[in-house]
């Protein structure tokens, strides 16, 4: 039988993949993407249907150990604090993020130089800027420019409306004198690249039916297929194969009928996430690479970063949004600069979350102790209906080693491949920068007009943003691929998601994530005749 | 495998429903235990049969036994003994009634999904931003 090659083979169709395969279509390389999940089908969105609020906990839950997805792996994370969140089929983790897209900050990439810790990244904000511009176009972003918290951007279309609550979170912060901006988002508010706008459906984190908010299933991936991008869904990398030399040859991989597969290629392109892309690393073992492709620094699998997150809401005696409207739409950064006087170093944003549907309003309102059984039900439950707001903190984690990524020795997917185990402690910085961000959102909500506050932290169901785990570096010793994404090990093998972050900011990743896929791409491009050396 | 719950389990667990959240003529609304909405909590309800199993002797005398109770009693009892169980069959109970129509109707929301006619979401007031305009930037440069 015929040995299938052809010249470029991305593993996973989501966030980087994505952009990665439509910035290389220019080329006309003969570029296959294998994803393990399936096409999403927005007309079986949770929101179209009566039971949109069970769906989110059960077929579109973040956590794919709860959801179970035929696309999805089991995840050992008993030994983390902070639970995965993820999502396999094309468009990846966009399919269920909430479109909230702040970049980094330019002194993120000088973490070392400026604050002594962690590590400075390879590049810098000026190198990354047209990428961000450029992934901005594509995925298309509302916001507001002549932030003071950021530097310049492009222009946006219209920002988000901030709707009753997000109105009393920002009373709030003024009353403090702290800053807010309306966000940027990839949720559209006018017609965008063939989107319709945003029409508040309120359920941004579990699919957009409107088809509003920018996922790469319905942005980079039909310009990609159009130029002649390959996606092949329901099909499973087991191992990346390598020869004698060290150089990658290709994958092995289940197909939709679950037939072992081999796909030669001269260039793989892993952009799996923080956890799929080490998983599938260390799977893929060899005499030449006995612990795991492209380890000789020990570090595939290391130095996993979430974002820890704290939860504050507030219960207000005004009428707010509930669940109408997209959850976010303004941020504070306020705190995002490192200052020492606050008992921590780094910092954080504060991403508004405007308020919940009628079911998850009783659920909180139990898990807080706020709706009693009995008589007085409907009473205490009126006092929350739709009068609850809030916001997150998204807090800056930094580097540890022994926070991590292996492969569990007993757990194994649908195919029999060893699934990851994750090992993760809070740090003492994260938890006294967490303290901190409920102390103060709280004084937001408070002068906002709260009447009770509650928070949450860590945030358990919030490892939505999973980084560091193969990372970036001018040192072979010290990292994993190179400052333009290769692998130091393996000459044709690239990695282009939240795995080569450095570190991790205080912001949600996605747009870093996409424009660092695009600069590796065109990285790429601009050295095809002497791509290996 | 969890037994699927028994004719006499399953009245148990509208009874408990019903003791949770109980109809209210002040806010025009049925309880849990109505014929509607219980027969959506006992459709969802295979994955808290080991909970109901564990709950009932601590409130009764056994299958069937919680159905006999008066609702104030059951509920009383509920308090005294609250537990991880009882709040697994609370979260079940309001999963299902705060989607039923006319629970959602008598708290002023349209009975239907979001998509595809979505909702109206207010702008603010533009001046709310102009403290925060007058700053002048204050990100750290670096490179």
């Amino acid at each position: 039988m015929a040995v299938e090659s052809v010249d470029v083979v991305i593993i996973g169709a989501g966030a980087s993949g994505a952009a990665a395969a439509w910035s290389l279509s220019d080329t006309r390389m003969h570029i296959v993407c294998l994803e393990q999940g399936d096409w999403p089908d927005p007309a079986r969105y949770p929101s179209t249907g009566r039971d949109w609020e069970l769906r989110a906990m059960s077929d579109f839950s973040f956590n794919p150990n709860q959801r179970r997805n035929p696309g999805d792996y089991p995840i050992n994370e008993d030994n983390s604090p902070i639970k995965i969140a993820n999502f396999n089929g094309v468009g990846g983790g966009t399919v269920l993020y909430a479109g909230h897209f702040p970049r980094f900050h330019p002194s993120d990439f000088r973490v070392r130089s400026l604050d002594g810790v962690g590590e400075d990244w390879p590049i810098d904000y000026t190198t990354l800027e047209p990428f961000y511009d450029e992934n901005d176009r594509i995925m298309g972003v509302s916001g507001l420019q002549g932030d003071p918290a950021n530097p310049p951007r492009p222009e946006r279309m219209k920002p988000i409306p901030l709707g009753r609550a997000g109105a009393a979170v920002a009373r709030g912060f003024n009353a403090k004198g702290w800053h807010w901006w309306p966000s940027d988002s990839t949720v559209a508010t006018e017609s965008h690249g063939g989107r319709a706008p945003c029409i508040n459906l309120g359920h941004c984190l579990h699919g957009c039916a409107q088809g509003a908010k920018a996922s790469t299933d319905i942005t980079y991936w039909p310009l990609a297929r159009r130029a002649g991008v390959e996606v092949r869904t329901r099909c499973r990398v087991r191992e990346i194969t390598v020869n004698d030399e060290g150089r990658a040859t290709g994958v092995v991989y289940y197909d939709a009928a679950g037939v072992e597969r081999f796909l030669g290629a001269e260039v793989v392109i892993l952009a799996c996430n923080g956890i799929g892309t080490p998983r599938l690393m260390l799977n893929s073992t060899s005499k030449r690479f006995p612990d795991g492709l492209a380890n000789s620094s020990g570090l595939v699998g290391r130095n996993l970063m979430f974002h820890p997150y704290a939860h504050i809401s507030g219960r207000f005696e005004e009428t707010l949004d509930g669940g109408r409207g997209p959850s976010n739409g303004l941020w504070s950064q306020e705190f995002y600069e490192t200052d020492l006087g606050r008992g921590f170093v780094r910092g954080f944003t504060y991403e508004f979350s405007r308020g919940q549907g009628p079911v998850m309003t009783a659920l909180s309102g139990m898990g807080r102790g706020q709706l009693p059984i009995g008589a007085g039900h409907h009473e205490a439950y009126r006092r929350l209906h739709q009068k609850t707001t809030g916001m997150v903190a998204i807090c800056e984690d930094l580097p540890e080693l022994h926070n991590r990524v292996t492969l569990d020795p007993d757990l194994k997917d649908a195919h029999g491949i060893p699934a990851p185990r994750i090992d993760y402690t809070l740090s003492d910085n994260s938890r006294r920068m967490l303290a901190f961000a409920i102390d103060r959102a709280s004084e937001v909500l408070k002068a906002a007009g709260a009447v009770h506050v509650h928070s949450e932290s860590p945030l358990s169901i919030g490892g939505w943003h999973l980084m560091g785990t193969a990372r970036m570096g001018l040192d072979p010793r010290t990292s994993v691929v190179n400052e333009w994404g290769r692998s130091h090990d393996v000459k044709n093998l690239f990695i282009i998601d939240g795995s080569v972050f450095v570190t991790s900011a205080g912001v949600n990743p996605t747009s870093t994530i996409q424009a660092l896929a695009l600069y590796v791409a065109d990285a790429i491009k601009s050295r095809l005749a002497n791509l290996f050396d | 495998m969890t037994a699927p719950l028994s004719p006499a389990e399953l009245d148990d667990l509208r009874a408990l429903a019903g003791a949770m959240i109980p109809a209210s003529q002040a806010h025009g609304v049925p309880g849990a235990d109505d014929a509607e909405i219980f027969a959506e909590i006992a459709r969802g309800a295979g994955a808290s049969a080991d909970a109901l199993r564990r709950l009932t002797p601590d409130l009764g005398e056994g299958p069937g036994t919680l159905a006999l109770m008066d609702r104030e009693t059951l509920e009383a009892r509920l308090v005294q003994t609250w537990g991880p169980d009882a709040g697994a069959l609370y979260a079940l109970a309001l999963m299902h009634y705060y989607r039923d129509d006319r629970v959602m109707t008598a708290l002023g929301l349209e009975p239907r999904p979001p998509f595809p006619l979505g909702h109206p979401l207010e702008d603010a007031d533009p001046a709310l931003l102009a403290p925060v305009k007058a700053r002048a930037p204050f990100w750290r440069p670096a490179t």
